[in-house]
């Protein structure tokens, strides 16, 4: 990890949705956070809180309805085509659906040539043998190149995905629970196959997760979500040893522990009631309603993320 | 019975073929063809249809009589007398050959109508469905007010105003039945857009061209082709009907609605003149309709076995 470069800036990112008349869904409301280069940042959060939304607007999947993603120093939202189309070489996505992520109708080799293909980066015979290299490199056959997707496992389908993000050698790549679908021994296969790739061509991910535990066996640094906006950011060791905010203690507490005589004694922190509605939330902290501390200022007034300690971030009035 | 440690060993496993796939590869549309041979339907359907093209093309060609040749010595002959095979019809022609020239106007208006069809229906419903927001509110809707129209009477005035003749009915029939390909077009195009391997082609950079070639049409061109197979009959279907009320292709030339229309009239005495384009068209509707249905089976990927 190099501390000296940030890979991806994000300032004030907010992703609205229209739902309906005077409905917004705010998906995504007021992120900042940035990841150096060759650094593993894990997203984690329950689901529908926004997690998927940050990493696909950050590569311009979905256009940001206000505030920047700073690719190397470049706005990706501003891009002109050409920009664009450079930084689509650069920065990839591993998505979270092995059987729906890849296309049905074409090869495997075709699919993971696609980007080779697009950004004409080599042909014939050189193409072949690349892509040959990557199917090995993810633990594949050469033979697989020429068969369809329906012929693969989910693991395996996930792996080709991996290749595709990895045949135009990005330097940035968001990895959008990629292993939520697979079974957990398939899991770590993937994990460590990432890790790995992460070491040899230098990478730098954005990992989305809801697995807390998978979460911190591969970041450095761990950003909590709830509801559109980041509420703790720090590394992931102090984080899951010191965990500030009241939700990430909640979150954290509900892993469980294997070891019997422990997993019977651990105290949980049970959250009450459901995550709100995005849709048009009310004003002050997005967690109030749920938090056994809230106090009137919470119910006020939105808190900002702030430093507490040497890169641990809170957005917390209590702390 | 207790295991011990000791009697377990390491054999170890190879890794080299556990990635290994024994299946043969099938592309897409081995798969459905390998699907649409099981199905008894379907493959009568194919042989059914395709004698009859075999007739349409060959048989005027080789056969003695013209569809226009009068023999007014030997009008209204039954089947089977002087080589007539079908009986002739009541100006004296052979009623054989013009069944299979009938054929030809037939499956000509059949397939040009659902092929014009599919073009105007994939370019309405992709454009639609690809550009999406506004766009596809507003293309939408004018579909919506089209659907209003009755068909029947939009043919007949289209045919009135430009005058009867084969292109005007095939213009007639493809009038509006484009709206329903346009419709199916869409609606798929705006199913498959959503999936992560379309969001995975744009993190790539490809472009709208490559998008809609290589990732949209290919998977969206099962449901298409089946609407074709099921668009082909209706085409020859509203062919015969705007003949049988005299609205077709003009004399001497024979479809299989003027000739049924023709039959008609002199169905107590001569029921031979109705009975054998009747039969033509029956086995062209419904083999066509069991080749669709088949076709259905074979494409849908639910139904993979």
């Amino acid at each position: 990890m190099n501390k000296n470069k940030k890979v991806i800036e994000v300032k004030n990112l907010k992703k609205y949705f229209n739902v309906g008349p005077g409905l917004t869904l705010k998906a995504v409301d007021d992120l900042n956070f940035y990841i150096y280069e060759g650094e593993t940042l894990g997203l984690v959060g329950e689901s529908g809180c926004g997690k998927s939304t940050t990493g696909r607007t950050m590569i311009r999947l979905y256009d940001a309805t206000a505030g920047e993603v700073l690719f190397e120093g470049k706005d990706v939202h501003k891009m002109s085509r050409a920009e664009h189309k450079d930084f689509t070489r650069h920065a990839q996505m591993i998505f979270q659906d092995p059987y729906a992520s890849l296309n049905p109708r074409m090869t495997v080799g075709d699919i993971i040539g696609e980007g080779i293909d697009i950004h004409r980066i080599m042909g014939g015979k050189e193409r072949m043998e690349r892509i040959y290299n990557l199917l090995e490199t993810v633990g594949l056959n050469r033979e697989h190149a020429s068969r369809f997707p329906h012929e693969f496992s989910g693991g395996q389908r996930q792996r080709i995905g991996i290749a595709r993000a990895l045949a135009i050698e990005p330097k940035f790549i968001v990895c959008d629970e990629p292993i939520s679908a697979l079974d957990v021994s398939i899991q770590a296969q993937v994990v460590n196959l990432l890790i790995e790739l992460q070491r040899d061509m230098k990478l730098t991910y954005l990992f989305i997760a809801h697995d807390l535990s998978m979460v911190k066996h591969i970041s450095d640094r761990v950003a909590v979500m709830y509801l559109g906006t980041m509420v703790e950011l720090a590394s992931s060791t102090e984080l899951y040893d010191k965990p500030l905010h009241p939700y990430t203690q909640a979150l954290l507490s509900a892993i469980p522990i294997p070891d019997p005589n422990i997993e019977r004694s651990r105290q949980r922190v049970l959250l009450e009631g459901d995550v709100p509605s995005p849709i048009n939330p009310s004003a002050g902290c997005r967690f109030k309603g749920r938090c056994r501390y809230a106090k009137d200022v919470c119910h006020q007034q939105m808190p900002e993320l702030r430093e507490v300690g040497p890169d641990h971030f809170v957005a917390c009035h209590i702390v | 019975m207790e295991l011990k440690h000791e009697q377990f060993r390491v054999i170890g496993k190879d890794l080299s073929t556990a990635q290994k796939i024994v299946r043969p590869s099938l592309t897409y549309w081995q798969d459905a063809w390998r699907r649409l041979k099981k199905n008894p339907a379907a493959i009568t359907a194919i042989v059914i249809l395709t004698i009859l093209s075999l007739l349409a093309i060959f048989q005027p060609m080789f056969s003695k009589y013209s569809y226009s040749d009068q023999n007014l010595m030997l009008t209204l002959a039954r089947p089977g007398v002087e080589g007539h095979l079908f009986g002739t019809d009541n100006l004296g022609r052979d009623l054989f050959v013009r069944v299979w020239v009938g054929a030809r106007i037939s499956l000509l208006i059949g397939i040009t109508g659902a092929l014009i069809e599919l073009v105007i229906g994939i370019i309405y419903g992709g454009v639609s469905g690809y550009k999406g927001g506004n766009v596809d509110n507003i293309m939408m809707r004018v579909v919506d007010v089209l659907y209003v129209i009755p068909e029947v009477v939009m043919m007949i005035l289209l045919i009135m105003v430009m005058g009867p003749g084969l292109f005007t009915v095939i213009l007639a029939i493809s009038s509006l039945h484009w709206l329903p390909m346009a419709r199916i077009v869409r609606g798929q195009i705006l199913q498959v857009k959503e999936q992560e391997f379309v969001l995975a082609a744009r993190t790539l950079g490809a472009s709208p061209s490559r998008m809609i070639g290589r990732h949209l049409i290919p998977n969206v061109i099962g449901p298409i082709i089946v609407r074709l197979t099921f668009s082909i009959p209706g085409a020859i279907f509203f062919e015969a009907f705007l003949s049988f009320i005299g609205m077709g292709v003009p004399q001497p030339l024979a479809s299989w609605g003027t000739l049924a229309a023709t039959g008609q009239q002199q169905l107590i005495a001569h029921p031979h003149l109705l009975l054998f384009p009747s039969i033509a068209i029956s086995l062209a509707m419904l083999s066509f309709n069991m080749l669709g249905d088949g076709l259905r089976d074979a494409l849908d990927p639910r139904l993979r076995k």
